[in-house]
């Protein structure tokens, strides 16, 4: 088990034991006692939040950080900080300007927020033993959303090149943020993480998403790093879209079926991962999370398959 | 999903109210199972399930609010509001 488990589960392959990957986001925070604020924005506290929730939770797998907003922040976007969430983007910068007319510039690794992320990545890193650390870039449609703001899914209809050319941007974005992850982190997985994504038909997805996920592919691969995409709410829809982005692994929400997503990954020889019904048995306590764990283990089988919070 | 409803102009709100609840607590359960939710996210108006996991374009967005309108008073006040967002977005 450990490290070595999650990578042949997330890359389609059989694994003995099923492995398992907490998603753990601020909730680190919580364990060490510390603000999500504060941990967020200090190096040596994420990586003991990190290390912290991967011994309590005996995970063979967890994620650096669990916050969407680090790309849009370290381009001087506006967001607001939470004692108990990830901060939430609240400016939209190309809402009233273009592209051309904005001053927004592809962050890199010395730019906002980055120095603080890569530096308790290799903290983590270099302590996790063996997990497999795994690095959550922001998406291209969700990023494009906080440029944006709600207005590119109207653009996608009616401006089709506008928000081509938006998407083209937050591609590149998100292509850093996959390289800063894989090549200078040293993670062992990074996903491109869409929590919007299940919000668009499929032939938008197939339209301006797959494309635009392709350069953060593309760059985890050239690290010789395992990638995956995370996508939230319900994606039945695009579940069979999301197999041909060419990631290794699709990870889904606690809405999903798990026998459809398994047949779904199992066609396309991807791994999947999920669905633990985070809010109704984690978080609520509505549903038994044992049985709910039986139920999800159950369906997911031994064939590429990861458990995780939905 | 919300946001899209948070663009509205002030004559829009004027006679839309809008509230979003949250699943992670028991006022929201109760809203969704009320509502007989299905997925979320999912936008109600005048309690019926209208986007259920799809933010609407704005065009989508007036033409269901126009279908929920309580009068014509409310509908020629949509349309005027659409033809304005539409001029501004262009």
């Amino acid at each position: 088990m450990g490290k070595q488990a999650v990578i042949d589960a997330y890359e389609g392959r059989y694994t003995p034991v099923v492995p398992w990957v907490p998603y753990v986001g601020v909730h680190g925070g919580y364990l060490i006692g510390e603000p999500g604020d504060k941990v967020l924005q200090d190096s040596d506290l994420l990586a003991k939040a990190v290390l912290t929730a991967a011994e309590r939770y005996k995970a063979d797998g967890i994620p650096l950080a669990f916050d969407l907003a680090v790309e849009a922040m370290s381009m001087g976007i506006e967001a607001k900080w939470f004692e108990d969430n990830p901060p939430t983007v609240i400016e939209h910068p190309l809402d009233g300007k273009s592209l051309a007319e904005s001053d927004l510039q592809v962050p890199g690794p010395n730019d906002g927020r980055w120095p603080v992320i890569i530096e308790a990545g290799k903290k983590a890193k270099e302590q996790i033993g063996d997990v497999a650390l795994i690095g959550l870039a922001c998406g291209p449609l969700t990023l494009a959303s906080h440029l944006r703001g709600s207005k590119i899914f109207t653009d996608m209809v009616k401006k089709p090149e506008l928000a081509e050319e938006i998407m083209d941007f937050a591609a590149k974005v998100t292509e850093e943020s996959c390289r800063i992850y894989a090549e200078e982190i040293g993670c062992d997985i990074v996903a491109i993480v869409e929590p919007v994504g299940s919000q668009v038909r499929p032939a938008t997805y197939d339209k301006f998403v797959i494309p635009a996920c392709q350069p953060g592919l593309k760059a985890i691969e050239k690290a010789g790093k395992t990638t995956a995409l995370y996508i939230c709410g319900d994606a039945t829809k695009i579940v069979e879209n999301m197999m041909y982005t060419g990631a290794s692994c699709v990870c889904v929400d606690e809405q999903l079926n798990m026998n459809y997503i398994r047949d779904c990954a199992l066609k396309y020889g991807r791994g999947f991962g999920g669905n633990l019904k985070l809010t109704l048995s984690l978080s609520l306590g509505l549903v038994d999370p044992r049985e709910d764990a039986i139920v999800s283990l159950a369906a997911g089988g031994k064939l590429g398959y990861t458990f995780s919070p939905g | 999903m919300v946001d899209v409803l948070k663009t509205l102009p002030d004559e829009v709100t004027d006679f839309i109210e809008y509230k979003e609840w949250s699943i992670k607590n028991e006022e929201g359960i109760g809203k969704f199972v009320e509502r007989q939710g299905r997925v979320l996210p999912t936008l109600c108006i005048n309690e019926e399930l209208v986007f259920e996991s799809i933010i609407p374009t704005s065009e989508e967005l007036y033409d269901a609010l126009k279908e929920g309108a309580r009068n014509e008073e409310q509908r020629k006040t949509l349309e005027k509001a659409f033809e304005k967002s539409e001029e501004e977005y262009e």
